[in-house]
């Protein structure tokens, strides 16, 4: 039988403690130094990231969340931002009547660059951290045991049941169930798929609770763990420069603040 | 011993059922949001798995599920700002929960009560979080739809982000309300005393 052997990607071999010590100083330096060059830079260089990842497929339904929020908030702002004064503002262009200003222009790239970078770089980010990794990491925290498998499980269960949800909306298709068309007939179709999905998980439950009383869940003894991952020669990177990013970013907006030093690489309102 | 006898509304089990309801109420808010964008509906249907997890296992860990459940969409979507929105689920989640704890989700009007409470809870607290994390704008093509029109009649942003969610949520968390009190209905007799509710005589 030919088995498909996937080999590990770059970022797929760095462990996930220095991975989370980049997405920190990403997120950090994103909402605070609110610079547009830094902030467009990061979002091109997550997309070359995803795509020689391979994981650009995964990434489609991330681009289209990011493009509806890219288009919302453009075109509304641009009409309608609170800090547009419709009497001095410069109007960049009018449509139908409607004006568009230069003032809600900048408003809403106030606040697109400081979701939109975000979401393709934490994205690559965390589709690489194996879950089974992230979990010894964090029982070797000191986190308790039931407060990390229930975390984890999370990102478990919500693969078990889009395979439910993708079943039963096929099964109801089959048995005549609209899911196109108008809105009263696209509403219709919310109770047939949903109610299921959730009946049957909810079925489940017994079951599994005793199987996992039986092996153990709730014993009282101190748990192991027998995964162990070894470090990676790129980690210390990624970990001292999550560090040098979050101090860097944290110190910067701490000192602008105090009126210490100008505001220098601050070019967004 | 048969199963359906065994007590889970206290000691070591109901800890083990905190485990797993708590990931359950997660994914469903996850697959409700699927569902909706699949289905291109103006709506979130992102807090059925709170409202279903409170009703079934009371308002604390009703809220848990529901704050979680922002931070894993957060962390799968990348979009970390977003997470903010735990406040509204907390909040929906607290309330059903003590709604079905004092034995107040039994009737259609206990849901209808409860789904009024719950879209006013979300839309007080979601329009200054969408305002925060969004300048007021976020990625629901219904609300900002209600918000354009708002504005178009004189409203500044901040309150019509605040009407345009009431009739958002009012749909939203009237089915989340009612596809929880469907399950609550049809649940094993057991699994009814999860949520902490004296037991009748």
């Amino acid at each position: 039988m030919i088995q498909e052997r996937i080999f590990p990607t770059f970022l797929k071999k760095v462990t996930p403690g220095p991975k989370l010590w980049l997405a920190l100083g990403l997120i950090l330096s994103l909402i605070l130094v609110k610079n547009t060059y830094y902030a467009i830079s990061v979002m091109i260089l997550s997309i070359v990231v995803i795509v020689l990842e391979k994981q650009f497929g995964l990434f489609k339904v991330i681009l289209v969340a990011m493009t509806v929020l890219f288009i919302s908030m453009y075109a509304l702002h641009g009409c309608i931002a609170p800090n547009i004064d419709k009497v001095n503002d410069p109007v960049m262009f009018t449509i139908f009547g409607i004006r568009y200003y230069a003032s809600g222009f900048a408003w809403a790239t106030k606040f697109y660059l400081r979701v939109g970078p975000m979401m393709p770089s934490l994205f690559v980010i965390f589709l690489s951290i194996d879950t089974a990794d992230l979990s010894v990491l964090m029982c070797k925290a000191g986190i308790p045991y039931n407060a990390v498998f229930t975390f984890i499980d999370s990102f478990q269960v919500i693969t078990l049941l889009n395979k439910d949800m993708d079943q039963i909306r096929d099964a109801q298709r089959s048995r005549g169930l609209q899911t196109e068309g108008s809105l009263l007939t696209r509403m219709k179709a919310i109770v047939p798929i949903i109610v299921p999905v959730v009946a049957s998980a909810i079925v489940k439950v017994q079951d599994q609770a005793i199987a996992m009383d039986t092996k153990g869940f709730n014993a009282k003894c101190k748990k192991t763990v027998y995964r162990e991952f070894s470090p990676y020669k790129a980690d210390p990177y990624f970990k001292w420069a999550g560090i040098a990013l979050s101090v860097f970013s944290v110190g910067y907006k701490a000192l602008v603040s105090l009126n210490v030093i100008p505001a220098f690489l601050t070019n967004m309102l | 011993m048969a199963m359906n006898s065994v007590d889970t509304s206290k000691g070591r089990l109901r800890g083990t059922y905190i485990a797993i309801m708590i990931p359950i109420g997660v994914a469903i808010n996850y697959i409700g949001g699927l569902i909706a964008s699949s289905l291109g509906l103006p709506i979130y249907l992102d807090s059925i798995g709170t409202v279903v997890v409170a009703a079934i296992m009371g308002p604390w860990v009703g809220a848990i599920s529901g704050a979680l459940f922002n931070v894993v969409s957060a962390l799968i979507g990348g979009n970390i700002p977003s997470a903010l929105f735990a406040i509204c689920n907390i909040g929906s989640g607290l309330i059903v929960g003590f709604m079905a704890q004092k034995g107040l989700f039994k009737t259609w009007w206990h849901v209808v009560i409860a789904s009024i409470l719950v879209a006013l809870w979300n839309a007080a607290t979601g329009a200054p979080i969408a305002m925060v994390v969004y300048g007021g704008i976020d990625g629901n093509v219904g609300t900002n739809l209600m918000i354009a029109t708002m504005q178009s009649i004189g409203r500044d942003l901040g309150s019509a982000a605040f009407i345009a969610r009431i009739p958002t949520n009012l749909l939203d968390k009237g089915i989340a309300c009612v596809i929880a009190w469907i399950v609550l209905m049809k649940l094993p007799e057991n699994m009814k005393s999860l949520n902490g509710a004296k037991k009748a005589a």
